[in-house]
């Protein structure tokens, strides 16, 4: 690579980092954000204050989440944490023309067959909500508190793998999270590294 | 392709895992977008060192040991070795910077080899290469990128018999090739040490010889931002990295770990220890 190229693209980053520089910190506000989702219904977190609220990004091709709906993982954990009051919000931000994009029809029916239990699906295809948290990969999970606080961020457990084989004996970040907030407990593993694919972003922009 | 490949790859891990011990599958299993590949030399001083080749279709890459953003490394189990035989753990080459997107990955594009070395007992009852006797069948799983990923699995193996045939002799140049790409631990007399500051750390490297610049490749994952911009800076024998911190940072390290390849290609391992952590250990 070139010199120039080198500076260029070092002050391209520079230029995407500064607007990135509080992304999503633990222990801090988590950022609010104004979405749509696969119904036409506008989500906004401020409005969830008061619940704990779990973001799930997702890319229907990408192998790393087919290893946690293909074996019910996913689904088994919306499920169980929605049943206790928890919103889960399933987020796409793959960009039109990207792998993963779904259009809100697609998305119902999608999740329909494959039996995912979020509350709402939110369509992100410009990936505003993606880059306020600076999600990674799919899947990248972020759990936000009642006060508005965000108290995890990073991968879905501990083994990032493929294999569906894995799910079985791995420790669940996001269940072990909601369990020590619930209970008033500090999280004591409130980062990890989100394994997955890239998040299939625009170009643009 | 696609589809008649991961057939073959498909039987070729069904062959392993149903045939008996003494059945060795395929050298050579294509996968989608990489072909790969188990080779096996002896090297000068007598070692004997296996490897998994990765070929990758143009625009696919592989994974370094700490993948940065997303993806992860390709895993290696040792199905079979002759009697006696153990294996170390793969010896990671120099990885490179991949920019997908906004994000930045540590991995290979093209070709890499993961060498790991076969120690074989010193009694000559066991097998040696070249009597025959036993194969070496790895377990390979991976997983290519390109802007999409795709895993894959496939069993490799070869007669241990095969070590000394006529063609190890190509693939020893290949092996100790990959050898001499594998990052050398930094000489002694350098000296590494971080220090924390809110967002970032400073790497300072002060070598034993006029710095050059380089690129930092942290060992540990969830340290450091990997896609952002390092600055590096040169004076006399430092060389310093300003490291913005991770956002999933559990912790701050006692060290920090990582490969620093200089402009001249040349690349070492470091182990930067932490300044403020010896201040407040011995307060």
């Amino acid at each position: 690579m070139t010199r120039t190229r080198t500076v260029a693209t070092a002050a391209m980053l520079l230029l995407i980092l500064s607007g990135l520089a509080q992304a999503a910190r633990v222990g801090e506000p988590a950022p609010d954000f104004t979405g749509t989702d696969s119904h036409g219904r506008t989500v906004r977190l401020a409005d969830l204050k008061g619940k704990f609220v779990v973001l799930e990004w997702h890319n229907d091709g990408c192998p790393y989440v087919g290893k946690h709906y293909g074996s019910g993982n996913m689904q088994r954990l919306q499920r169980e944490w929605t049943g206790k009051g928890v919103v889960w919000l399933t987020v796409i931000s793959s960009a039109e023309g990207q792998q993963g994009y779904i259009t809100a029809d697609q998305a119902d029916a999608y999740f329909k067959e494959k039996n995912a239990a979020q509350t709402a699906v939110l369509l992100d295809p410009k990936g505003t909500i993606g880059r306020m948290y600076d999600a990674r990969t799919t899947p990248h999970m972020f759990v936000i508190d009642p006060k508005g606080t965000l108290i995890y961020n990073g991968a879905v457990d501990d083994k990032p793998t493929t294999d569906r084989a894995d799910v079985t004996g791995a420790t669940n970040y996001v269940s072990a999270a909601l369990t020590e907030a619930m209970s008033g407990k500090p999280v004591t593993r409130s980062t990890s590294r989100p394994y997955g694919c890239s998040v299939k972003y625009g170009t643009t922009s | 392709m696609g589809i008649r490949s991961t057939v073959i790859a498909a039987a070729a891990v069904a062959a392993a895992c149903t045939a008996s011990a003494a059945a060795i599958p395929s050298r050579v299993a294509e996968g989608r977008y990489v072909t790969v590949e188990l080779i096996a030399a002896r090297q000068n001083a007598g070692e004997v060192w296996a490897a998994v080749r990765f070929r990758l279709d143009p625009g696919w890459h592989v994974y370094w040991r700490n993948p940065g953003d997303s993806g992860g490394p390709p895993r290696v189990e040792w199905a079979q070795l002759p009697a006696g035989w153990s294996a170390g753990e793969i010896e990671w080459p120099t990885p490179q910077r991949i920019s997908v997107d906004r994000l930045v990955n540590y991995g290979y594009a093209g070709e890499v080899l993961l060498p790991v070395r076969l120690t074989l007992p010193p009694n000559s009852s066991a097998p040696r290469p070249g009597s025959g006797d036993g194969a070496i069948v790895a377990d390979v799983r991976w997983i290519v990128c390109h802007d999409v990923c795709v895993p894959g699995k496939a069993a490799v193996g070869l007669p241990a018999g095969q070590i000394a045939a006529p063609a190890s002799n190509e693939w020893a140049a290949l092996i100790a090739r990959a050898r001499d790409s594998v990052p050398r631990p930094a000489p002694k007399s350098w000296r590494a040490t971080f220090r924390e500051e809110p967002e970032a750390f400073t790497v300072s490297i002060l070598m034993d010889r006029q710095a050059e610049r380089g690129t930092f490749f942290p060992i540990d994952e969830s340290h450091i931002d990997d896609a952002a911009p390092q600055q590096v800076s040169v004076s006399e024998n430092t060389l310093r990295f300003r490291l913005r911190k991770s956002d999933q940072l559990p912790a701050t390290p006692s060290a920090l770990r990582g490969v620093v390849v200089f402009t001249s290609g040349a690349a070492y391992e470091i182990l930067a220890a932490g300044i403020n952590a010896e201040r407040s250990k011995s307060r």
